[in-house]
């Protein structure tokens, strides 16, 4: 009994229970996701890139380094309010590598 | 993030953080919640990266994100927009409560979906294209934990990914994007995204 209350009252509790394994909810992918992946396989494995050779990229190559601006959004019920830091923001974006985490928490 | 997609190229600038309480939105959000949350908080267009963080996206769920699509093609190209990115539960942020699960592995997969990546055990076969890249082995099944090998398709070349990013191992175990991934999410996004 005491247990089940603790259950109730704990989002933490309640999400520790709930989340075993991973699961995704991506969809399947759509059939003309997939004709573009295997169109870009068979380019991949057949092309001789920079990326391969050393060379320096240059205008037009689809290996040019690419940079994401990123927006973040923490949306919480009111009993996690301010349970999501910043500092975990930053760790996620600017980090987030199962290696330097592992080395930072023990 | 930046960690993990170095290899493959790929930097992300956080722009903005902003916070929001609303019960509707945070936990098990419905098709319209979704909607409704998007509308008022996407920022950005369809080459840029918006990451939501919800308190709880029910039945166990961590994640999940929109593949890239054609804008011009789409049935609807602003709901497109809108919906475009990724939800992770708030809990796999790094430092924050699920076991096993709050190194921020969860982004990066869900990440990787938003590049085109599949999973490395798409089709669940060990025929077939799998996920459409080379150099991941073929993969039956996902993998659960982390476990020291895995082996789902005995009769094909390679063991199983339980390293990749874009398998169901726990985050500790997650840590590369093979070379050829790495290409597939420049070619889809120079495709799909750059510059729309």
């Amino acid at each position: 009994m005491r247990f089940f209350t603790l259950a109730l009252l704990s989002p933490l509790a309640l999400v520790s229970a709930q989340v075993v394994e991973r699961h995704c909810g991506a969809p399947e992918p759509p059939e003309s996701l997939k004709a573009e992946a295997a169109s870009i396989a068979t380019t991949i494995d057949t092309e001789t890139t920079t990326l391969d050779t050393g060379r320096s990229s240059s205008a037009g190559n689809p290996y040019n380094k690419i940079n994401v601006k990123t927006y973040v959004h923490i949306v919480t019920s009111p009993e996690d309010t301010g349970r999501y830091t910043q500092a975990m923001v930053n760790e996620q974006v600017t980090q987030s590598s199962s290696t330097s985490l592992t080395k930072h928490l023990t | 993030m930046n960690e993990s997609y170095k290899p493959s190229g790929i930097s992300f600038t956080l722009q903005s953080t902003d916070y929001t309480t609303n019960a509707a939105w945070s936990v098990s959000a419905t098709d319209a919640d979704e909607i409704e949350m998007k509308t008022a908080l996407r920022k950005g267009t369809y080459e840029d990266l918006n990451l939501y963080f919800l308190s709880d996206l029910g039945g166990g769920l961590l994640g999940f994100c929109y593949f890239p699509t054609s804008l011009k093609t789409s049935a609807d190209p602003a709901l497109t927009l809108t919906l475009d990115g990724c939800i992770n539960l708030a809990g796999s942020l790094p430092g924050a409560e699920v076991p096993n699960y709050n190194l921020g592995g969860t982004a990066v997969h869900e990440t990787g979906h938003w590049f085109g990546l599949f999973h490395v055990f798409q089709g669940s076969a060990c025929d077939g294209p799998g996920d459409y890249v080379s150099d991941t082995p073929k993969q039956r099944v996902a993998t659960s934990g982390c476990p020291t090998t895995q082996d789902s398709c005995p009769g094909q070349k390679g063991l199983d990914s339980i390293h990749n990013y874009m398998d169901y191992s726990y985050d500790v175990c997650y840590e590369e994007f093979t070379k050829k991934q790495g290409k597939r999410m420049h070619r889809m996004y120079s495709k799909y995204r750059d510059g729309k």
